[in-house]
């Protein structure tokens, strides 16, 4: 190799230890390299100084302030950073890919890598060694990789995360999951976590809403038609693709007409922060704005729906309709006047916008409504958080129809079992059921099939009786 | 004496010294904390770059230049197309269109100064040759050498399995 490119042939190396994360990712290549930054698999200090050219002297006033602190370098310094295994070295010497020899870097392959994505990263690990060594290594790529695609990003909160994280590499959690994915979608079980229905209508409890599509509705109870929260935990984490949701439809007194859906991984749903998105408890009205912003989305051309219901009416034509017998929600004049919205309000305290939304329109005399919702990019959840908006009202039956009917809800997906057991352990579990406070009593009077437990509600969920859906 | 309208050296590898003014300077990170170190010191009108080539400084400033009258558009990760024109405008499509050996001392360039859009231009670029690629078309295009073991490119072949079926 005659013609030794400069600046970064000159490096001396101080290796990593196992496990250090790149600063490329996160905090971008603003602030490029730091010896630390680099998860090299060896211990042992490589001077990589290559006798064909000549040392550069480091910028003089660069050295002061590489000193002072690693995280504020933001020049790569010849004589303090740099690649690192012998391997590496190895390849600068012998290898004839200029490439090879001018990037040596692994912050900076793996920048590039970033741009090239997962599965072009995976094809660049298998050209050579030196490529393979950098893309095992930097595990913040594919951190950023699983938080891209699959939603997956572990709160810092967890003290486990780091050590669990560093043990099984997130590479190896892109890999689980992608083929995990690859298997046929279907319904994921789960149990009713939480249901603040106000104590469900006799003999329609809210697991109802979880069986196979059977004529079993879960019905909530007289007086409870809005803002009503179902928390759902499925059997392990899983990579949820979608929703399936059906109203009581024709025959019942209250099908459903809006709803949005949460998804939450490493704990249950904060039904308080949600509660923002609620129906008619503020002026903004933000739930049916998320509704419709949810439903525009879905209608998009780029996803592939198989959602067949005409989009819902615009928000300020729900006061105006004289000539609706629905007293919860009137008709649109025109499905035409759904109007393009942008990304309503969030609840910032709660970083958890919901992730899917359905409605379900009027149509005469038949409620009945069945819809699909796919995610535009799977997502890794645990929990859902179902949120009933509102009901119809059919006509004639405006004196009963005082709640909400709920056919089924199911989630589409696959279950991903190694998250739980290998890849990220004790950092997926939170089995300690939530201690939910309730906006709708739960009532309990002669008609209730349920008999009155005296007992206090904390007490009463510790003792609760979990069962998967089958 | 305004401090925009003033002009600042930079001396490359080389020793050739080009005047830029201080805003075009300025973009570069690392220029802009010896300025900021040196803020009371008047005198101080060359910043020395022992790193960076003559030819390839004049690239860097010409990026700069541009980029304070036409913002590079941020490119969106992963690059959803191999043409660099489908990514970002013509200008500086056409900036990049250049020999791999002034790409790659390019990047070392931004990477050392520390300008972020040239550096996510220039690693984008490379990037662009990658992606779609088998790896035996990565190892032709930037001449890499297969140094695996038979049993090592089994397991590499094993590992990636998710990607030939993805």
């Amino acid at each position: 190799m005659s013609d030794c490119p400069s600046p970064s042939s000159s490096y001396l190396v101080t290796v990593g230890s196992v496990g250090g994360s790149s600063s490329v990712g996160s905090s971008g290549i603003g602030s490029p390299v730091s010896v630390s930054a680099m998860p090299l698999s060896l211990d042992d200090t490589v001077d990589t100084t290559c006798s064909t050219c000549s040392t550069v002297s480091p910028p003089w006033k660069r050295q002061k302030k590489q000193d002072s602190s690693s995280d504020s370098i933001v020049a790569v310094s010849p004589k303090r950073l740099s690649f690192g295994p012998p391997l590496l070295q190895r390849q600068h010497q012998h290898q004839d890919s200029l490439l090879l020899q001018y990037l040596v870097d692994p912050a900076l392959t793996a920048h590039i890598f970033s741009f090239v994505g997962p599965v072009g990263t995976a094809k660049c690990a298998a050209t050579c060694r030196s490529w393979r060594i950098i893309v095992s290594s930097t595990q913040s790529l594919w951190k950023q990789f699983v938080k891209d695609d699959f939603g997956l990003s572990l709160s810092s909160s967890n003290n486990n995360h780091t050590t669990k994280v560093m043990i099984h590499p997130w590479e190896h959690v892109y890999r689980h999951i992608r083929l995990q994915q690859q298997h046929p979608n279907h319904r994921l079980n789960g149990r009713v976590l939480f249901a603040d229905d106000g104590g469900n209508f006799p003999g329609y409890p809210p697991n109802h809403a979880l069986l196979p599509e059977t004529n079993r509705v879960w019905c909530t109870r007289p007086g409870v038609d809005a803002n009503v929260d179902l928390v759902i935990q499925l059997a392990s984490t899983c990579l949820v693709t979608g929703f399936v949701c059906a109203n009581g439809g024709r025959g019942y007194s209250a099908p459903l007409q809006e709803a949005l859906v949460f998804l939450s991984l490493e704990q249950p749903p904060n039904l308080q922060a949600a509660r923002f998105y609620n129906t008619g408890t503020t002026q903004q009205n933000v739930g049916p704005q998320w509704v419709r912003y949810l439903f525009q989305k879905e209608e998009e051309p780029a996803n592939n729906t198989t959602n067949n219901t005409p989009p819902p009416p615009p928000l300020e034509d729900n006061n105006n309709n004289d000539n609706n017998n629905d007293n919860h929600h009137p008709e649109p004049t025109s499905p035409a006047s759904t109007a393009t919205t942008n990304k309503p309000p969030s609840n910032n305290d709660n970083n958890n916008d919901p992730v899917a939304s359905f409605w379900f329109p009027h149509l005469q005399q038949a409620y009945y409504g069945r819809s699909q919702q796919t995610l535009a990019k799977p997502i890794v959840a645990r929990y859902i958080h179902l949120k009933l908006l509102s009901s119809h009202s059919p006509p004639g039956l405006e004196d009963i129809s005082d709640n909400i009917d709920l056919m089924h809800f199911h989630t589409l997906g696959v279950p991903l079992p190694l998250l739980d057991t290998t890849l990220l352990p004790n950092v997926l579990q939170s089995e300690a059921p939530p201690n939910y406070v309730r906006t709708h009593e739960r009532r309990h009077d002669t008609n209730t099939l349920v008999p009155h437990d005296p007992r206090p509600q904390q007490q009463q969920q510790q003792q609760q009786q979990f069962v998967w859906d089958n | 004496m305004d401090v925009e309208e003033s002009t600042i050296n930079l001396v490359s590898a080389e020793g050739d010294s080009s005047p830029v003014p201080l805003s075009v300077a300025k973009m570069s990170e690392l220029v802009r904390s010896m300025m900021d170190e040196e803020a009371e010191d008047d005198d101080v009108k060359e910043i020395p770059l022992p790193n960076v080539k003559s030819q390839v400084l004049h690239k860097v400033i010409e990026f700069c230049e541009h980029h304070l009258k036409e913002p590079m558009t941020e490119i969106e990760k992963p690059l959803k197309s191999n043409s660099m024109s489908d990514v970002v405008q013509k200008f500086y499509a056409d900036f990049v269109d250049i020999e791999q050996v002034l790409l790659f001392e390019l990047i070392l360039a931004a990477n050392y100064m520390d300008i972020k859009p040239l550096l996510d231009l220039t690693c984008a670029t490379v990037a662009s040759m990658i992606k779609g690629k088998t790896p035996e078309d990565i190892r032709t295009t930037f001449n890499i050498t297969n140094d695996f073991s038979p049993e090592e490119e089994a397991q590499v072949r094993e590992e990636n399995k998710w990607c030939e079926e993805a």
